[in-house]
Formats: C-alpha cells, sequence, structure tokens
C-alpha cells in the first residue's frame, strides 16, 4: 500500500520535471501532506489517550464485581477509531476480554461497565488494557498503548464458626475460662472477707475501711486465645485424586478459624509453606515465593491480612510441613495454641507438637481431607493428647458450627 | 457482561450503510471530475467544441454503471449471459446518448435529413464518439469499482458466521486494487492536463493560466483521498467482524466527517504552498552556503572587535609618531548583493526558491525515510550500502565525542549555576554573642543542634574524638544513652543531609531535630547527673 502511494510520488515527481508544471508539485505536497500528517495525527491521538479502570479490589466468594473503563481523549485531535481488548481471568469471566472499537472526538470521554462474578478465591489480574488506533489512510503501522493491570483479591469461603473449644494456658485474656489459677486482676468479681494466707495486695482497703473488717477482691478468671493456624500447602502430602479439593478445604477451615478469632478479639497469625504468587518486595519482576509467616496479631486489619494471604496462596513444594512448625515455634508466645490443618501427620511432626507441648504450646490437629490411615493418626493423637478432628467435606465442619 | 444498547449486528449494518452510501457518491464525484478534466482538455483541443454536458454525461453513466453492477451481482435469480448483457446494455446506452445530443442541438431537421442519408455515420458522428468514449471510459472505471466495493460489504455475514473457512473476504488486497485504479486514472488526468497547459503556453505565449483546472485536478485527489480513507474502513470493519468486536454506532459519520475535514485542510494547505521557484536547487544552496558564510564572517568580526581595538590602543601608547587615521573598516563584499541595487527584490526571490526547495526535499525525503523506517527490507539494504555503513561507522565515532563533550559542558554550566545560587554553608553560626534562631535557615538550624549535641555530651563525659565521624560518633553515645538509638540516628542522618548534600531541609525537618534535640538534652542531663545516694 506504502509502495502504490510513494511511486505515485515518484511518478508525479518525474512528470513535474519533464512537463515543468507547478500544479503537479501541489497534487505532490498534497499527497506528501495526507501521509505524513496522517501519520502524525495518529501518533498524537495516541499520546493523549487516557485510559483508567475502577473497581473493588477486594471480593468475597459469590460477589458480583462491577469495572468501570474511562477512556479519555484529552487532546483536540479527534480519534478516528481505537479498540481496546480488555484481558480478564478465565475463572472469573465467561469471556476471556473486553472488546470494544469506538471512536472519540476532541476532549471526548466514554464510560464503559462490565462485571465479573467472585467464582473462585485468588489472586487475578485485570487487564492488561491493549489500545490500538491508526491513520485515516492506512499507510502507516497501527500505534499500540498499554495500561498495566490491576490486581484483584478473592477471599476464601468463609464459615461462620460458634464454638471452637481451643484450649489456652495464656493468663490475662478477654475470654472467660473456668479455671481460678488464670485470675485476671484487671477482672473485679467481687469482694469476700480475709482469710489468712491471701496475699496483702488483694486487700481492698476502702471496703475494708467501710466494713470495719478486711475485705479482699476477687478476680475472675481469664485466657487470651493466642493462635496460630499451620496451613500445610505441600503438594508432595496431597494425594493426586484430592490435589484440588483438600488444599481447598484446608484454606477455608483456616480463613473460618482467623475470622472466628478475630471476632473474640484474639490475637492470631497464619504460616504456611504454600506459593505466595504475589512476591514480597517492591519489584514486579520478582518471582513467587514461599508465603511468609505472619505472626499472631489483634484487629480487623490483621485478619484481612492473613485473608488477602490466604486468596493468594497456593500448593508450592518449598519446605516440608515439620520443618515449617518448627521453625515458627520459638517465635510464638507462651500458651498460644497451634492449629494444624494437614492432610497427613506423621510421627515427626507428632514428635514436633509434643516438643511444643514441653515449652508450654497447645495443640490441635485438624486433618483434612480422605486420609486412609486417619485411624493410625486418630490414635497417635490421642496418645499424645492432643485434639483431633479430620474434616473430609465441608459438613464436617459442622461440629463447629453448632 | 452488560452489553451496548444496540445489538452489535445492528450497529455493523448501520455503520456499513453510511460507508456505502459515502463511498458511492465520492465515486460519482470523481467521475463528475474526469468529466470536468475530459471537458477542459477537449477545450484545448478544439476551441470550438464545448461538450459542457460531459461531466453530467460521466456522473449518470458511473451511477448507472454502480446500479447495474450491483443489481446483476447480488440477484441470484438472475440467469443471464454476461457478454451479451453488457452489449444490450450499451446499445441501449448509445442511443440514449444520440438521442440526448439530438436534443441538446436542437438541429432536428439537418439531424433527421443526415440520418436518412448516411445513418451510421449520422449516428456516430464526432461528438458521438467522444461523449460515448467518455462515458464508456466512466462507465468501466465505475464498474471496477462497484465490484470491489461489494466485495469490501457483507460485515453482518462475517459478523454471524461461526465457523471458519465458510465466507472468504480478503479486504486488503481489493482496497489495493481500488487504490492502483484510482491512482492510474489520477496519472492519466495530469499528463491530459499538464500537456494541455504546456500546449496552451507553446500556442498563446502566455505562462500564467487560471487555476481553475487544477482546482478541479485537486478536488479529484480529495475526493481519490477519501475514497482511500473509506476503503481502508471498509478493510477495518471487515477485521472487526472476523473478530467480533462490538463497534460504535456513530463511527462511520464520524469517519466521514473527519476524513473529510482533514483532507480538505491539506488540501488547503498544498494549495496555498509555494509550487514555482525562481533559481535552480543548486543556485539556491549556493546563495545559501553564501549566506551562512557571510553570517559567521559577521560574527567573527564582532568577536575579534574589542581585542582589535586594545592591541590598537597599546601599540599607540607605545608609538611616538601620530596615531594614523584608522584604515577605513572594508565592509564583507555580500554575495547576495554583489552589484549595485537590483532592480527587484532578489532576496524575496530568494526565499520563494529557499521555501520551495526546502519544503520539497523536506516532504519528500520525510515521506521516504518514514517508509523506510516502517519496511524492514528497504532498512536493511540501507544499513548494508557501503557508503552508508561507513557514513554510520563514522557517526558512531564522532557522536559519543561530541556527546561527552555535550555532557561535560552541561553539568559544567549546571554545577557553575549552582555554586552561585546556592548560599554560603556557615559551618556553624557566630562563635561568640547572642545566636538567634530564627534568623537561621532551617539547615542552619538542623547543625546547630547536631553540634549543640556534640558540644553538651562532650561537657557530660561522652567528647568526640577527631578521627570519629558523625555516624561513629553516633554508635558510641548509643552505648552511654540506652533507649536513645532511634533519636541518635534521626539526628545523625539529618545533620549529613543538612551538611553535606543540596537537598533542601524543610523548616519541619528543622523543627523535628530540635524536639531530638530536647530529648537527648534530658537524656545527658541525666547520665550525667550523680547517682542519688
Amino acid at each position: 500500500m506504502n509502495e502504490v502511494f510513494l511511486l505515485f510520488m515518484v511518478c508525479l515527481l518525474v512528470l513535474a520535471v519533464f512537463l515543468r508544471e507547478n500544479f503537479i508539485f501541489t497534487i505532490l505536497y498534497l499527497f506528501a501532506g495526507a501521509y505524513l500528517l496522517g501519520g502524525w495525527w495518529g501518533r498524537r491521538a495516541m499520546l493523549n489517550l487516557s485510559i483508567k479502570r475502577s473497581f473493588a479490589d477486594r471480593a468475597f466468594l459469590g460477589e458480583e464485581i462491577p469495572i468501570r473503563l474511562v477512556v479519555t481523549n484529552r487532546g483536540w485531535l479527534p480519534l478516528l477509531w481505537l479498540r481496546i481488548y480488555e484481558s480478564l481471568p478465565v475463572d472469573l469471566s465467561v469471556h476471556r476480554t473486553f472488546r470494544q472499537v469506538l471512536s472519540l472526538g476532541p476532549r471526548e470521554q466514554k464510560e464503559f461497565e462490565f462485571s465479573l462474578t467472585a467464582r473462585k478465591r485468588g489472586y487475578y489480574h485485570i487487564g492488561p488494557l491493549i489500545a490500538a488506533t491508526g491513520d485515516v489512510l492506512g499507510l502507516h503501522k497501527e500505534q499500540h498503548s498499554e495500561a498495566a493491570p490491576d490486581p484483584l483479591i478473592v477471599y476464601p469461603r468463609i464459615i461462620p464458626f460458634t464454638r471452637l473449644n481451643l484450649p489456652s494456658r495464656s493468663p490475662m485474656g478477654t475470654l472467660r475460662h473456668h479455671l481460678p489459677i488464670f485470675a485476671d486482676p484487671a477482672r473485679l468479681s467481687g469482694k469476700r472477707a480475709y482469710t489468712p494466707g491471701d496475699s496483702l495486695r488483694t486487700i481492698d482497703w476502702k471496703s475494708s475501711a467501710a466494713a470495719g473488717s478486711l475485705q479482699v477482691k476477687q478476680f475472675e478468671p481469664s485466657i487470651a486465645l493466642e493462635t496460630a493456624v499451620f496451613l500445610n500447602l505441600d503438594s508432595r502430602d496431597y494425594p493426586l485424586s484430592i490435589r484440588y479439593d483438600a488444599p481447598e478445604l484446608g484454606i477455608v477451615i483456616a480463613a473460618s478459624i482467623a475470622s472466628w478469632v478475630s471476632a473474640n478479639k484474639q490475637s492470631f497469625g497464619l504460616a504456611s509453606n504454600g506459593l505466595d504468587p504475589l512476591p514480597s518486595s517492591s519489584a514486579d519482576s520478582a518471582p513467587a515465593g514461599p508465603a511468609q509467616p505472619v505472626l499472631p496479631r489483634k484487629g480487623r486489619s490483621h485478619l484481612m491480612r492473613i485473608l488477602d494471604l490466604l486468596a493468594r496462596i497456593q500448593l508450592g513444594d518449598a519446605a516440608p510441613f515439620t520443618d515449617l512448625v518448627r521453625a515458627q515455634i520459638p517465635h510464638l508466645p507462651w500458651g498460644a495454641t497451634l492449629i494444624l490443618v494437614t492432610p497427613t501427620a506423621g510421627i515427626d511432626l507428632f514428635d514436633t507438637l509434643f516438643q511444643a507441648r514441653r515449652s508450654g504450646l497447645d495443640a490441635i490437629l485438624v486433618l483434612v481431607g480422605p486420609n486412609p490411615s486417619w485411624r493410625e493418626i486418630q490414635a497417635r493423637a490421642r496418645s499424645f493428647n492432643i485434639p483431633f478432628y479430620p474434616i473430609v467435606h465441608e459438613q464436617d465442619l459442622d461440629i463447629w458450627r453448632t | 457482561m452488560t452489553t451496548p444498547a444496540a445489538s452489535p449486528a445492528e450497529s455493523v449494518q448501520a455503520n456499513e450503510t453510511v460507508s456505502i452510501w459515502v463511498v458511492h457518491a465520492l465515486v460519482a464525484a470523481q467521475m463528475a471530475c474526469v468529466g470536468l478534466a475530459l471537458l477542459h482538455f477537449v477545450r484545448q483541443l478544439s476551441p470550438g467544441f464545448n461538450p459542457i454536458y460531459l461531466p453530467g454525461l460521466t456522473v449518470l453513466l458511473s451511477i448507472e454503471a454502480m446500479i447495474t453492477w450491483r443489481r446483476t451481482r447480488r440477484s441470484t435469480d438472475l440467469d443471464y449471459n454476461g457478454v451479451i448483457f453488457w452489449i444490450v446494455e450499451w446499445v441501449v446506452l448509445l442511443v440514449t446518448i444520440r438521442l440526448f445530443l439530438f436534443l441538446w442541438r436542437g438541429q432536428f431537421a439537418l439531424e433527421i435529413q443526415q440520418f436518412r442519408s448516411s445513418p451510421v455515420a449520422a449516428f456516430l458522428d464526432g461528438e458521438m464518439v467522444f461523449a460515448s468514449l467518455a462515458g464508456f471510459f466512466a462507465w468501466v472505471i465505475s464498474g471496477f469499482h462497484e465490484r470491489d466495493l461489494l466485495d469490501l460489504e457483507g460485515d453482518v455475514t462475517i459478523l454471524r458466521e461461526t465457523e471458519v473457512g465458510t465466507v472468504v473476504s480478503d479486504r486488503q488486497v481489493t482496497r489495493r486494487g481500488m487504490i492502483n485504479r484510482v491512482f492510474g486514472v489520477g496519472f492519466i488526468l495530469v499528463a491530459l492536463i499538464g500537456l494541455a497547459r504546456v500546449d496552451f503556453k507553446a500556442l498563446t505565449l502566455v505562462q500564467s493560466r487560471p487555476r481553475t483546472d487544477v482546482f478541479n485536478l485537486l478536488v479529484y485527489f480529495l475526493l481519490a483521498l477519501a475514497f482511500f480513507s473509506q476503503a481502508n474502513y471498509a478493510a477495518l470493519r471487515g477485521a472487526w467482524a472476523w473478530n467480533k468486536l462490538p463497534v460504535a454506532r456513530s463511527m462511520a459519520k464520524r469517519w466521514a466527517a473527519a476524513s473529510l475535514v482533514f483532507l480538505a485542510v491539506v488540501t488547503l494547505v498544498a494549495f496555498l504552498l509555494p509550487t514555482g521557484y525562481t533559481l535552480g536547487l543548486l543556485s539556491t544552496l549556493s546563495y545559501l552556503f553564501d549566506a551562512l558564510m557571510y553570517a559567521g564572517y559577521l560574527l567573527f568580526s564582532l568577536v575579534l572587535l574589542p581585542i582589535m581595538a586594545l592591541f590598537s590602543w597599546i601599540s599607540r601608547l607605545f608609538s611616538s609618531s601620530p596615531p594614523e587615521d584608522p584604515a577605513p573598516v572594508q565592509e564583507p563584499v555580500s554575495p547576495l548583493f554583489p552589484n549595485a541595487a537590483p532592480a527587484s527584490l532578489p532576496w524575496l526571490d530568494l526565499l520563494k526558491s529557499l521555501l520551495f526547495w526546502g519544503l520539497l526535499i523536506t516532504v519528500v525525503g520525510y515521506a521516504f525515510i518514514q517508509y523506510a523506517r516502517q519496511n524492514q527490507a528497504i532498512a536493511g539494504w540501507f544499513r548494508r550500502a557501503p557508503v552508508l555503513r561507513w557514513l554510520r561507522g563514522v557517526l558512531a565515532w564522532v557522536s559519543p565525542r561530541l556527546g561527552g563533550l555535550s555532557q561535560q559542558l552541561g553539568l559544567a554550566v549546571k554545577s557553575t549555576l549552582q555554586r552561585l545560587r546556592r548560599p554560603a554553608l556557615p559551618l556553624a553560626p557566630r562563635p561568640a554573642g547572642f545566636v538567634s534562631l530564627r534568623r537561621m535557615s532551617p539547615r542552619q538550624r538542623v547543625i546547630f543542634f547536631y553540634l549543640a549535641l556534640v558540644r553538651r555530651a562532650g561537657e557530660a563525659g561522652l567528647p568526640r574524638t577527631p578521627d570519629q565521624t558523625p555516624a561513629e560518633y553516633a554508635s558510641r553515645l548509643q552505648t552511654s544513652l540506652p533507649g536513645a538509638e532511634t533519636d541518635l540516628h534521626e539526628m545523625t542522618a539529618s545533620f549529613l543531609e543538612a551538611r553535606y548534600s543540596l537537598h533542601d531541609v524543610s523548616p519541619e525537618q528543622a523543627g523535628l531535630v530540635r524536639r531530638l534535640w530536647d530529648q537527648l538534652k534530658r537524656r545527658l542531663r541525666r547520665w550525667a547527673a550523680p547517682p542519688a545516694p
């Protein structure tokens, strides 16, 4: 196409030289001007293009995620045609892309809306958006522009638990307990007469002055439930037959426990040997790596951070689960409760848990997914006095819902 | 996913319909321009012959050709032999043209008599032959255009087609064919008009003549470019339909309007640009070179003038003889005006010639460069050409040196300017007397508080040794003042930035350093205080 154009210009030039006619230069200017200005128009118009994408970057399972695209021509040159391709995650959308061809006048803006369904938990990218335009005569290559993708996190399903019966030895918490050994001096429950042996510090002098005899304060026992969930996502521990369902069930359990503990205003943490696709450094080119453990903390923002991690995390083959537990135990405070969510539990894991109990930690074992050796594991857990819960399907979680 | 207001098929159909009407109008208008050009040409050849109906004839025959082609191609129930059909059609058309000429001339009695005496000669007289040939030319071109335009339609069919291979369409090939045809016709018109103008000048010895025929030619090429634009749009439409892309409904109208406005602007600019030149290319370049040399000579003279004046004054001081009258300053001879004042304004001719050659070379050269950039084969050939390779080598040798030189020059200028702008940084305020913190800049205040810390720590028994850097001294202080690590680190970092960098120091930063100084001062006091009994 360009060859024909330029050949025509050359022929005009030759004709002009031969005929010595000035008007041929006018025609030459016309074609050269159309060629050059047409290309300049396309390039310039693309520079003035602005595309903004807005949507809520967090969603829970089952929610509709409306996405709004605003395409603006900031310049005075019209965009004759513009083709936009927006890549969408295949797990969330029926169509792989959002596509449209439009034209924009000077300073014109157009908006497009479409929505995705959060069908599956995960870490997704909306985009990149590729815009293309060309010149009016089609003589130049298309101009392309790209808008970087934006991340979207779909949280895992959270099952509301009513009670968990988690053991704890951490005193001075906010949860009531029956053992008087965990008396909390901040929680006054009443007063009684002094008996020899009572600590002098517990004497309530004001009441004693009013009553005329020594009175001592009585305190409510309470515990703090410092919880750390250990989620095993080592692909080597999951047989092929359950490699999709069981890890997802484990993630649902971990998310639900974290949510319950957070609702009870206790501190909780998460450690896993799964793969986190979001690089920990700011460099986009940094590869995915093992999930970083999250130490126990309280608060809603901490819960969201853990849910973010659970939304992103995938099966990996970094560290064996027992090594992970062993490495994290020293970072946990005395009295904390470990909840291990794993598809299998070998003797080395039980040894580690035994050592953890001796260090003042409590442990609960949740066996996720079908395991032919679950009776053996149950017997071993009983012998180590570790509460054991086999969860094969979601319905098995009813033990914590009633 | 939400869908646009109109269905994709409706939008595609609407766009295609608008485009079809526009492109047919363009073809008919182009044929009108062809008719006009032929009219001018014929008038030139034979001044007494004035077939003013020619543009109308070509337009009508163009429309007839487009309609006929469309109906015969589209109607699947027609069973006909193509050759016989066209022959019959042209018989009818010839008879129609003859009747029209008969009515046009108005010489009924004469024509009937001529027809009786010699029917064939009377039917096919000169005017009839010329008009028929012109009409046939327009008819054929329009017919071929219509054939190609039909290949550029069918967007909805492509859009709805789900199976691969059932619809075949190559609009780019069709587009190229149409463009070649339009160029061909245009080239013929340019040649005809050019020849006519040459003949006119030879006959009448008049160099300039009205530009109406040129204007007609410009309009033809403007319409041709609009036609190319529509062909490009049709090719894009096909691609969008293949990819099932939803298209905005107003696309076709906007495309037609924007492309016509763009081309009208380009045409106007092309019409106004200079096309004539007094001086040839080499003469123009020679004048340009001489003008540059003259400008350089003037500049050189200006630079040397004070030095020469100084030397002259010094030599006069030491000279015993009376000073001579200075030799008259010889003005450099302008290469542009070597003789006495010319009768006309040669600088205007030079300017016009410069403008013309400059524009022409720039426009044509840039177009070729852009083309070469977009075609790897040609770009590769240029890269491999020996002369150009040698030139590139020279350029590669020279440019880093020039670039390095310019970079160093830039850095030198920048640092000089910064040095001139930067206020002097006092290492410490006035040693004695009242120190007014308010008069100090934030940078000076940061330095002041840090030095105060050093002095107070020295008084408390933690002096700084001359070999210690601020960071080392901070580490030393941290061991004696546990719990003050963060404050010491912050203060040291702020001091280093204020003292050794060119960053701006904000008043907030100076305020923070002051607070840190207060805290550290208290710690030092506690540290230095004797222990309680």
